[in-house]
């Protein structure tokens, strides 16, 4: 029986071919032997991924030698089970290791800045933002109590953790969707950005202070505020998204001493500080087009005026969907991440101090978070 | 996840009788001018209790987007052009889901189907609603039918058990009745706790494991209750009618992605579905001419509540209630027989209409303006002709789509009108051997969540514009007085695809998403499929053999400037499309019994355009075994074993939802005589 023969042989041949090919771990890009002194040169990229995809991941330029070590926390932590997580939000640098605060994996990362090597992780559910003071870190969190059963309202948290033990030892409530936090003469400053309930959205900053971990007051500053940034002439520099409709995206400068607070038209989707220069890039809907208008804007928050409206090269940030900033302190070299699609691997951009490109590389998917650690 | 084998003219596209030199009768559907696949009678029984997303998966160039386990959705995608440009009809009549475009198959179980078919384009019947025009590619189901020889009634009892936990008994009467009517009423529950274990593993280029882990999927319980009742009557050669009624509930879970530190979800879901259909239909002729007209509708209302308990996410409790109307009047009309010397020539004029309502609530409260209460009404007018001629046929559609919408808040009204034309030509150069190709346009409107789900929505969307091209032969033959038999099909095609709606996020900061048109693919690809079976004597086993094999090049075209060679996404392959698919099985029939094999592999694919290594999700295969047998001295009774997943193959279809390992499923079932 001829075609009983070829029929074992075809169920053979099917088996073998049928063989276990495993997803593969991308290692390229390995990581170096670590140094302290290293540490300056590094810019660090947190990839946020996609909701539900797990692709967060931590990534690093040397921006001495312009290598990229992509995927660098894969390859110092291989045996970590899905990696780094889903959503990266925030990336700090504190005590010799890294934050990372990731939202859909309910906790903060923490990692030797050095190695990269994980060092343990702080439970805290749909965490945002992260901020330092006297041994604590201090995350914001959307997972508050329901405090209204009709309407869903639901109250955000701080998380007060031991960053030895990276154990929650404290928590506070705060407003609805509590974003950026920042920590400034014995005080925490929440931004509440009531995100969930559009268009209903928050105004307020929640001040706190610190020795006692009690809610002192909510000062209004400006509608659906998410990141905040302290200066060191004691004012808060904080952006407000707007409600993605008739209220435009904003930058507002809240001075803790007066209670005064001032408003431009700068939209911001990412900044940081560096020296009394506020670097600031952003992309913002234009209903009428129907597109994404890249921006980018250079405050000194010394003087409080808009030093510049082109941080870097238009034509460059035309093609961008800039979604992270940081500035190398010894070179004052701007970076700039974009989103591109927000589905693709992204893209950071080096430009010079002023503003002239000068190299890109690919990223991993959605680079949200630059650092230089200090 | 069964078996063919016998099941087989699955893939056969070109059944054996169809072959044989008759004359030409347009109209009918063995002589479909279009690329055609199909699992019919006998066949199709194999895959009792299952889904008809199972019995799916072995047509060419299609993929089943299957979210795992018992309970997870499983839509289809024909060609790599989205579950959405699928139509689905059942008897006739459209199964659509206005609010997302996309049909679960997990829901149709193959028990009361008599035929399951897919066609690359559209059917080219003279018979036909305008609506089945309207499609990238269309899926036909075909509710079972009493046997015309048989006369009495039967009652089918019958219970399924297996993995996940499942508990499935069903029970199915049918009966002829006077007038040449027969009835049927069937029912069914279902109950699964849908727990599977799975392994997530990864391993360095080089081969080494970096980890392995086991754990339980868990949050995918299933619980279902349907009922459906069929009326059909013929009563005389040239007039026939059909009324269906269904009935369908279900509470399950929804497990989330598997990400890291997270690995269960709350999420919850209740459907309730209800329908009526009917169809009457009545031919007049003449000698030399016939008139036919048909009449059908439609009238049902879905409801779907969503719930999402974490309290640490975003709480969401919302339901949908969808009600629906469609009316459908076709007339047709056979002009000239034709004969040797004159061409056959039919018209056909086809008109519908259908209304479709959204109706969202939410427990938390939400602005009017998040909770839009849309209302769609679509006109669609089509005009065909086909013409006969010696060995060629065409067939030739023009189709106009007019849609209205409203929505209240704030008050809005959208108009859109949409001309699609289509074109069939085949050619049968020798007896069992046709060669075919169309050319079809078709647009895929915005789903009413694209347009109007909160902040997400986009009422400036337009409909997603495409084209495709195929030309294709296929071909059957019989040796040795019919011991030998086979037959084979190959397409050729291209796609284009414009305007596709893409969520794009917009804002500063924390970004929304938005839909938005501004995708665009070219598919370039091929379907083969051939079958071969053997049987040197009737108490000799009937062997099968088959396979099918898709090849797919889908180039994402949206922006050109995106064309750096290493992270670039223009001219990569779209995400989540595998270049290449193929299935084989094996069947053996003897006597009382059947056993089947078959094997399905998925090649490649990435998570984004840019087709980077980082992104690449590795090929997968699985093999499934079953067994059916009748039960010796117990008449009527017939058992049924089957393994799935038998390498016990660790993969997922959807990145992050983990498919099931091997798993197993028992059934016992029972038919006699009853009232």
């Amino acid at each position: 029986m001829n075609l009983y023969k070829s029929f074992s042989l075809a169920v053979c041949a099917l088996a073998l071919a049928a063989c276990d090919s495993d997803d593969v771990l991308d290692d390229s890009g390995n990581v170096p032997p670590a140094s302290e002194s290293q540490l300056p040169s590094r810019l660090f990229v947190l990839c946020e991924g996609l909701m539900g995809s797990n692709t967060a991941n931590l990534e690093y330029l040397d921006a001495d030698s312009s290598i990229y070590y992509a995927n660098a926390y894969v390859n110092a932590n291989p045996g970590t089970v899905l990696e780094l997580g889903d959503v990266g939000n925030d990336l700090q640098y504190y005590g010799g290791k890294l934050w990372a605060v990731i939202n859909g994996s309910n906790k903060v990362e923490v990692v030797d800045a050095a190695t990269l090597k994980r060092k343990g992780q702080a439970e805290v559910p749909n965490g945002r933002q992260v901020a330092f003071d006297g041994g604590f870190a201090y995350v914001t969190s959307y997972a508050g109590p329901i405090v209204d059963k009709a309407t869903g309202e639901q109250r955000g948290y701080v998380a007060k953790i031991d960053t030895a033990t990276l154990a929650v030892v404290d928590t506070l409530h705060v407003g609805r969707q509590p974003e950026g936090i920042v920590a400034l003469d014995g005080k925490l400053y929440v931004v509440n950005s009531g995100g969930y309930a559009t268009p209903a959205y928050e105004q307020t900053l929640s001040v706190i202070d610190l020795a006692g971990f009690k809610r002192e007051r909510e000062v209004a500053v400006a509608v659906n505020m998410q990141h905040i940034r302290a200066d060191r002439y004691g004012r808060l520099w904080v952006n407000s998204i707007g409600n993605y409709n008739d209220i435009a995206p904003t930058l507002c400068c809240y001075d803790t001493r007066s209670g005064q607070v001032e408003t431009w038209d700068v939209p911001v989707s990412a900044m940081t500080l560096q020296g009394d220069s506020l670097y600031i890039v952003s992309s913002t809907w234009d209903v009428t087009l129907q597109r994404s208008i890249p921006a980018s804007a250079i405050v000194n928050v010394a003087t409080r005026e808009v030093v510049s409206r082109n941080m870097v090269d238009a034509a460059v940030l035309d093609a961008m969907v800039p979604y992270g900033v940081a500035v190398d302190p010894r070179t004052h070299d701007i970076f700039v991440s974009d989103a591109r699609d927000y589905v693709s691997p992204g893209l950071l951009y080096r430009f010079a101090a002023d503003g002239t490109l000068k190299s890109k590389v690919s990223t991993g998917n959605v680079p949200g978070h630059l650092l230089f650690v200090e | 996840m069964l078996p063919l084998a016998l099941a087989v003219s699955a893939q056969s596209m070109v059944e054996r009788d169809s072959l044989l030199p008759t004359a030409y009768i347009v109209g009918s559907q063995r002589r479909a001018t279009s690329p055609r696949q199909s699992l019919s009678g006998q066949q199709l029984r194999a895959f009792d209790g299952h889904s008809v997303a199972n019995a799916l998966r072995y047509f060419a160039g299609l993929q089943v987007k299957d979210y795992g386990g018992i309970g997870g959705m499983k839509t289809i995608d024909v060609r790599g052009m989205g579950s959405t440009h699928v139509g689905v009809f059942l008897d006739g009549m459209p199964v659509a889901n206005e609010q997302n475009g996309q049909v679960d198959f997990a829901r149709f179980e193959t028990d009361g189907l008599e035929r399951v078919e897919l066609y690359n384009g559209h059917r080219t019947q003279l018979l036909q609603s305008a609506r089945e025009y309207a499609s990238g590619s269309t899926v036909y189901l075909e509710s079972r039918r009493l046997d015309p020889h048989f006369t009495g009634s039967r009652l089918t009892l019958k219970c399924r058990t297996g993995s996940f936990g499942r508990i499935e008994p069903s029970v199915r009467w049918e009966r002829r009745l006077a007038g040449g009517m027969t009835a049927d009423a069937s029912g069914g529950w279902l109950t699964a706790h849908g727990r599977y274990r799975f392994h997530i593993r990864k391993r360095f280029p080089d081969g080494r494991v970096a980890y392995d882990t086991t754990a339980v999927r868990v949050g995918g319980d299933v619980h279902a209750l349907r009922f459906e009742a069929n009326l059909h009557s013929a009563p005389h050669s040239r007039a026939q009618w059909d009324i269906k009624a269904s009935a369908y509930g279900s509470e399950r879970g929804i497990p989330a992605a598997i990400v890291n530190n997270v690995w269960s979800s709350a999420q919850r879901q209740w459907d309730a579905t209800a329908f009526v259909q009917g169809r009457w239909q009545r031919s007049w002729s003449t000698s030399r001419s016939a008139y036919t007209l048909r009449l059908s509708a439609k009238g049902g209302v879905e409801r779907l509540r969503y719930q999402d308990p974490d309290t640490t996410r975003m709480p969401t409790d919302r339901t949908f209630l969808q009600p629906q109307l469609s009316l459908s009047a076709v007339q047709a009309l056979v002009v000239s027989e034709g004969d040797a010397a004159r061409p056959r020539l039919e018209l056909s004029f086809a008109t519908d209409y259908a209304c479709n309502m959204l109706r969202q609530t939410s427990r938390y409260a939400l602005p009017p303006d998040m909770l839009q209460q849309p209302v769609r009404h679509t006109l669609m007018v089509a005009c065909a002709a086909g013409l006969g001629w010696q060995r060629w046929r065409i067939h030739a559609v023009a189709l106009e789509t007019l849609t209205a919408e409203e929505a209240g808040t704030p008050s809005l009204q959208r108009r859109s009108q949409d001309f699609s034309p289509a074109l069939h030509i085949s050619y049968r150069p020798a007896a069992g051997v046709a060669l075919r190709c169309f050319a079809k346009r078709h647009q895929r409107r915005p789903t009413l969540n694209e347009l109007y789900y909160t902040e997400t929505g986009n009422v400036r969307l337009l409909p997603e514009r495409c084209w495709q091209i195929n030309i294709g032969a296929e071909a059957g033959r019989s040796w040795a007085a019919g011991r030998w038999q086979f037959s084979g099909r190959a397409d050729a095609y291209m796609e284009w695809v414009d305007d596709k709606i893409i969520a794009v996020p917009r804002g500063s900061g924390g970004w929304r998403w938005l839909m938005m048109n501004v995708g665009r693919m070219l598919g370039r690809g091929c379907d083969v499929s051939c079958r071969l079976s053997w049987q040197s004597s009737p108490r000799l086993p009937l062997l099968t053999a088959g396979g099918n094999y898709g090849f797919l090049r889908a180039e994402d075209r949206t922006d050109p400037a995106d064309n750096d060679p290493h992270y670039g996404t223009y001219g990569g392959q779209i995400a989540f499309q595998p270049r290449h698919a193929a299935g084989v099985f094996l069947g053996a029939a003897w006597g009382g019994v059947q056993l089947h094999y078959s094997f399905t592999c998925v090649g490649e694919r990435f998570k984004s355009s840019a087709n980077l290594p980082s992104d690449r999700m590795a090929p997968w295969q699985t093999h499934d075994v079953a067994l059916l047998a009748d039960i010796p001295f117990l008449r009527g009774v017939q058992f049924g074993a089957e393994c799935c997943n038998l390498a016990g193959r660790q993969y997922a279809i959807v990145p992050n939802y983990p498919m099931p390992g091997r798993h197993f499923s028992l059934t016992l079932k029972a038919s006699f005589p009853f009232l």
